[in-house]
């Protein structure tokens, strides 16, 4: 029975689809997404008015609005946002191109593979807090030791992501290469870019992920400006409202970020033919 | 234009074990030929296909072309585009597309194969009879004076196929490009072979050659068409036969 109305109706239910107006269509898209949010926002806020629920604890959403407008006001988000922004950017920038030299070096030599990748593996395991005091050690509270590690951070997502882009080209269609006689640079420019790059820019988003959560690391660790010192100066004095804020700025940036990549994608991975989730 | 293959032994290594897959093979191939391979699955077809394109080196023997330079094409049993490319970048690859001079060969190849208005289309987008035809329309831009087949048209319907025979039968007659056809299809290689190589597995070896005398364009239903077709069925019977008589 089921069956019989699935067979019968696609042709129907397309065409009912396509007349609902662009602007809906759309809208839905935009909405989806804010759905679970916003339902959370409102219950949480009810919460907080209702009930008995001290502030330091747990701000309402509406105390958190006031904070965040406050803090444009006073100037201090855009001035703390901007220092944090340029940390995690000059911090990816220097490890996602280490790591994408790294990546294309090893995965085009086995030479280099074996003398390199043992040692970087070891290097990936070490967890960001336990080098943090070395860095600072070494370089000090300055800008340095937080932008060396967040470039730590960025560079092995892009350089395991890139080795294994490199490593995954079709063997086939290197005998295709070699029947119209590619030369060296048409095999890297015409077919182990191409085939690597879902896997580059896979490496760049987590390698912006990661970025952006050595910050908070670097920030916290210790410092005198930034999204990171404003949450700890914050905490000192129980403004939770402002801690909030700074968890909403990192989610955002995140977001916005990510998104931006994805959008690269979208257009670069034009040609993929993969599964859209429409079952 | 002339091939001479002699492979007195190519194996491959399974673990430690050796095991040969061909085993004097000795084929002479005059230019302009249609020669089509028929054998029975795992006898050594696609190994021996390779070895002639220069793709496998390893081997013992000798493949000698009169020159030494000759283009060799080479399509396989899977369209093998890349899928990053479009139609039309795929026929090119790493000739420039914007030359006028190829510009001109590719749109007379995408008519030639009727893919007009599918030039910009990416693989994803066409169904495997066209990404094969672009397969084909690749092969040819560059020229080639030996066009090696594997088996190009298994994967497709009968009618798509038939199409594609005809597609090829007048490239071969227009272009007097030596062709070398692996197939699993009787008729296929009764179709369009000026000679037909017989193998047998295990290991490979050539167990006949028979050339085919019939007038072009052929014609399936017709009685000699047939009388060749039975011809070719019975000498496979009897590999088969003394398959397994031996074992
Ligand atoms: N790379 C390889 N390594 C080891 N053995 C191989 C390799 N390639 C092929 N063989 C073996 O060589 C034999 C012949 O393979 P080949 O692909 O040439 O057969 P074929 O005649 O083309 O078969 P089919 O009609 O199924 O395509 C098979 O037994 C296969 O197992
Ligand atoms: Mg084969």
């Amino acid at each position: 029975m089921n069956k019989t109305t699935i067979v019968a109706n696609p042709p129907l239910k397309r065409r009912a689809w396509s007349k609902i107006p662009f602007q809906k269509v759309e809208a839905r898209k935009w909405i989806s997404p804010l759905l679970i949010p916003l339902v959370i926002l409102i219950i949480w806020q009810l919460f907080g008015q209702f009930g008995e629920v001290s502030k330091t604890v747990l701000p309402t959403p509406f105390d958190i609005a006031t904070a965040t407008y406050k803090l444009i006001l006073s100037g201090e988000l855009v001035m703390h946002l901007k220092i944090s922004t340029i940390r995690a950017l000059s911090g990816f920038l220097i490890g996602a191109a280490a790591g994408l030299i790294a990546g294309i070096a090893v995965g085009f030599s086995t030479r280099t593979e074996e003398v390199l990748d043992p040692t970087l593996q070891m290097l990936r395991t070490i967890p960001h807090l336990a080098v943090a005091p070395l860095f600072i050690l070494w370089l000090g509270f300055g800008e340095a030791s937080k932008v060396l590690l967040i470039a730590k951070g960025a560079f092995f997502p892009i350089y395991v992501n890139t080795f294994l882009g490199i490593r995954g080209v079709d063997a086939k269609l290197f005998d295709v290469a070699r029947i119209f006689h590619f030369n060296t640079w048409q095999k890297i420019k015409l077919l182990i870019f191409p085939s690597a790059l879902p896997n580059v820019l896979l490496g760049i988003r987590l390698s912006l992920g990661a970025a952006w959560l050595s910050l908070v690391v670097a920030e916290l660790m210790g410092s005198t400006e930034g999204i990171g010192y404003m949450m700890m100066d914050a905490r000192q004095f129980s403004n939770t409202d402002i801690v909030f804020v700074g968890i909403i700025l990192f989610a955002l940036g995140g977001k916005v970020t990510d998104s931006f990549v994805r959008l690269l994608e979208k257009w670069l991975l034009r040609w993929q033919d993969t599964y859209k989730g429409t079952m | 234009m002339s091939i001479q293959v002699w492979i007195t032994d190519k194996s491959f290594q399974n673990g430690v074990a050796t095991v040969p897959v061909l085993q004097n093979i000795q084929l002479d191939i005059e230019e302009g030929e249609f020669v089509t391979i028929i054998g029975p699955s795992g006898c050594g077809k696609s190994t021996l296909l390779k070895i002639i394109a220069g793709l496998d080196e390893d081997y013992k023997g000798t493949v000698k072309f009169n020159d030494q330079e000759t283009e060799r094409g080479f399509i396989f049993q899977e369209h093998r585009l890349f899928p990053w490319f479009t139609v039309e970048e795929n026929i090119a690859l790493n000739l420039p597309l914007k030359d006028r001079q190829i510009r001109q060969k590719i749109d007379e190849l995408v008519d030639i194969v009727r893919l007009k208005g599918f030039e910009k289309a990416y693989p994803k987008e066409l169904s495997g009879g066209m990404a094969q035809r672009v397969a084909i329309a690749r092969a040819l831009l560059r020229e080639p004076k030996v066009l090696l087949l594997d088996e190009p048209f298994s994967a497709l319907d009968a009618f798509t196929r038939k199409h594609l025979q005809d597609v090829l039968f007048e490239i071969w007659k227009s272009k007097q490009i030596t062709m070398i056809l692996v197939t699993h299809d009787l008729d296929e290689a009764v179709y369009l072979g000026t000679k037909l190589v017989i193998m047998n597995a295990k290991p490979g070896r050539i167990s006949k050659t028979i050339p085919v005398h019939l007038p072009f364009p052929r014609q399936r239903a017709h009685a000699s068409f047939q009388e060749m077709r039975q011809k070719v069925l019975e000498e496979f019977e009897k590999n088969e036969a003394s398959l397994f008589i031996k074992s």
